[in-house]
């Protein structure tokens, strides 16, 4: 069962919710679009994830409609951080169009992807 | 230096002195009325007390008149005058020596005095010729000796009283002059005194509020340069000095303003030239081709898409779209550079994947969030041959004549984070078939969750044969425009380029 870190919830058309896996690994839990708009906050909740000297972080896709290039981007930058400690992100339950969109840009293969 | 007056302290000052000379010249109308009313008052005693010394004069007249009348004719008839006379004479000299005052009491007690004896022996001798007895005539002629002494007592009495009535009308004259005086000098002071304050307040307020609103209309009609002038007293001069400030705070806003015009002159030339060097510059083609290219940014003028058509030589024609993520000038500039590497490469004879990692070496590290996906095909005009390269871009389309479409997909990741190398793939670009390159924010143009997607686009580029390359980008640009009303998601780019059936 996971354990909720911090239930924070952002109003609009993007929410995150912050929690831990039973393996201890800092889960973060994506619902919506993730574009121009909303890569801020995701930003934000990931840089947290990040500030707990994790070596391995979750994103949970499973929820999410729509990713764009600003979105990629912020997984992208976040990847290269966990790289320079030797971590790793994990992007999980993906739906077929956002794997969609990783496999096109090839970030399906710098990323562990999870079902 | 003394401090000068405030306004105020200088308009109560004004105030105070017109009140202090309102009340000295009613207190001096007031005095010189209750004067005039006294004089009136002593007036109207001494002309009563005029009428009263004339009828003391006939009471004594006909006092003496029926004496002399009874001791002659020793008729009865006579004493009625004499009693009444004498009756009067006292009620007459009592009445006088109440309005007697200071004024004439000695000549009326003269006449008291000079009464008696008269009175006295008038009596005596009416007295005796009623007895009968002989009046002698010493007696007689004493008694006219007597009542001449009255008379000129009398007499004496009448022209002091008049005297003094005249003087007293005089006195009230007077005074009601010195009052009317007295209110032509107040009015006189006051209309002074009004023009004093008038031209104070000319002074002190009415021309240096007018000379601040001359410097105000000034620097309104843009003499912002004009200082307005700290004139007046301390009140009005702080109101010149918080004008001038504003005027300053202005005038420094003028300055401010014109310098961002100028800088966004500046960057307005910029940015159309950026916008013009990201589209495409398309030298002639053989006879059927078409090819068109729009781009249309998301925000301002410049898009983080780049895209061109160039000639490599006389039968290679090559194709090349770059997608910076993010917006604005800045990825603009980045997408310039890349496409400009991109075709350098390609025209020195570079296979497209080789020319994509050559250009990513010499681009270097983009930063830790930024990246870009391209895709560089490079078609034989002859046969219509392509070899093509695709950094993480969306699939390029060929649409066959049959409504079908192939995909030109990625040969490699996209371009930045980590790096990497990309292949060359091949495919062919058939007569009469269409090559449609295009950025993501063509498929991912949405409306509430639903997306324009590849299937619409494959759609508006391939209905029909080689149809003008510009008329099918404009038809899918406005389709795309018309999906999202309001503005798009990310920057739209678009190339199509159409081999002619023959």
């Amino acid at each position: 069962m996971n354990q909720q870190l911090d239930g924070d919830a952002t109003d609009g058309p993007a929410a995150f919710f912050r929690s831990v896996g039973p393996d201890g690994v800092p889960v973060l839990t994506v619902r919506g679009e993730i574009d121009v708009y909303t890569s801020p906050d995701f930003r934000r909740e990931l840089q947290t994830l990040l500030g707990v000297d994790a070596t391995r972080v979750v994103v949970d896709f499973g929820a999410v409609d729509f990713i764009d290039s600003s979105g990629l981007g912020v997984l992208v930058g976040a990847l290269k951080r966990m790289r320079e400690r030797g971590g790793a992100i994990v992007l999980r339950a993906m739906t077929p169009s956002t794997k969609k969109v990783f496999d096109i840009t090839g970030l399906t293969d710098l990323f562990t992807v999870e079902p | 230096m003394m401090t000068p007056l405030t306004l105020r302290a200088r308009l109560l000052l004004l105030a105070a002195g017109f009140v202090l000379l309102i009340g000295l010249g009613a207190a001096t109308i007031t005095a010189l009325t209750i004067e005039r009313d006294d004089r009136r008052d002593v007036e109207s005693q001494l002309v009563i007390a005029r009428e009263r010394v004339t009828q003391l004069a006939v009471a004594y007249i006909d006092q003496e008149t029926g004496q002399r009348g009874y001791l002659t004719a020793a008729d009865p008839t006579f004493l009625e005058p004499y009693e009444r006379g004498r009756g009067d004479a006292r009620r007459l000299t009592s009445e006088l020596g109440r309005l007697a005052g200071t004024r004439f009491t000695p000549e009326l007690t003269a006449v008291a005095l000079a009464s008696r004896p008269w009175d006295r022996s008038s009596e005596q001798t009416i007295a005796a010729r009623r007895l009968g007895q002989p009046i002698d005539p010493v007696t007689i002629d004493n008694d006219k000796l007597l009542f001449d002494t009255l008379r000129d007592r009398v007499d004496a009495l009448q022209q002091v009283v008049d005297t003094s009535a005249r003087r007293a009308a005089e006195a009230t004259n007077h005074a009601r002059t010195s009052i009317n005086g007295a209110l032509v000098i107040m009015l006189a002071i006051a209309v002074v005194l009004l023009a004093v304050v008038a031209v104070l307040v000319r002074r002190w307020i009415t021309v240096p509020v007018s000379d601040i609103a001359g410097a105000v209309r000034r620097v309104r009609a843009g003499a912002l340069d004009e200082p307005v002038p700290a004139l007046g007293p301390p009140e009005i001069a702080e109101l010149a000095r918080d004008v001038d400030e504003m005027r300053i705070r202005l005038s420094q806003m003028a300055i401010d303003a014109e310098r961002s015009r100028e800088s966004i002159e500046q960057n307005a030339a910029v940015v159309l030239t950026l916008r013009a060097s990201q589209r495409p510059d398309v030298g002639e083609l053989p006879a059927g081709w078409s090819v068109a290219a729009d781009i249309r940014p998301a925000e301002g003028l410049v898009a983080g898409d780049c895209a061109d058509v160039a000639r490599l030589d006389d039968h290679t024609v090559a194709v090349l779209v770059v997608d910076i993520s993010g917006h604005g000038a800045v990825a603009g500039i980045l997408a310039l550079r890349c496409k400009e590497l991109l075709r350098s490469a390609l025209s020195l004879g570079a296979e497209p994947g080789d020319a994509l990692e050559s250009t990513a070496g010499q681009l270097g590290n983009l930063g830790d969030e930024t990246f870009l996906s391209a895709i560089a095909v490079v078609i034989d005009i002859r046969d219509g041959s392509m070899r093509y390269a695709n950094a993480g871009h969306p699939p390029a389309l060929v649409c066959h004549r049959d409504r079908t479409t192939v995909s030109l997909p990625p040969t490699g990741p996209i371009m930045g984070p980590f790096t990497s190398t990309w292949s060359t793939g091949r495919a062919v670009l058939g007569a009469g078939e269409n090559l449609a390159v295009y950025t993501d924010g063509i498929i991912e143009a949405r409306l509430d969750g639903v997306m324009f997607g590849p299937e619409r686009l494959a759609e508006l580029v391939g209905t029909s044969d080689c149809e003008d390359a510009p008329a099918i980008v404009e038809r899918l640009l406005d389709a795309v425009e018309g999906f999202t009303p309001g503005r798009l998601q990310d920057d739209a780019t678009i190339v199509v380029i159409c081999r002619p059936v023959s």
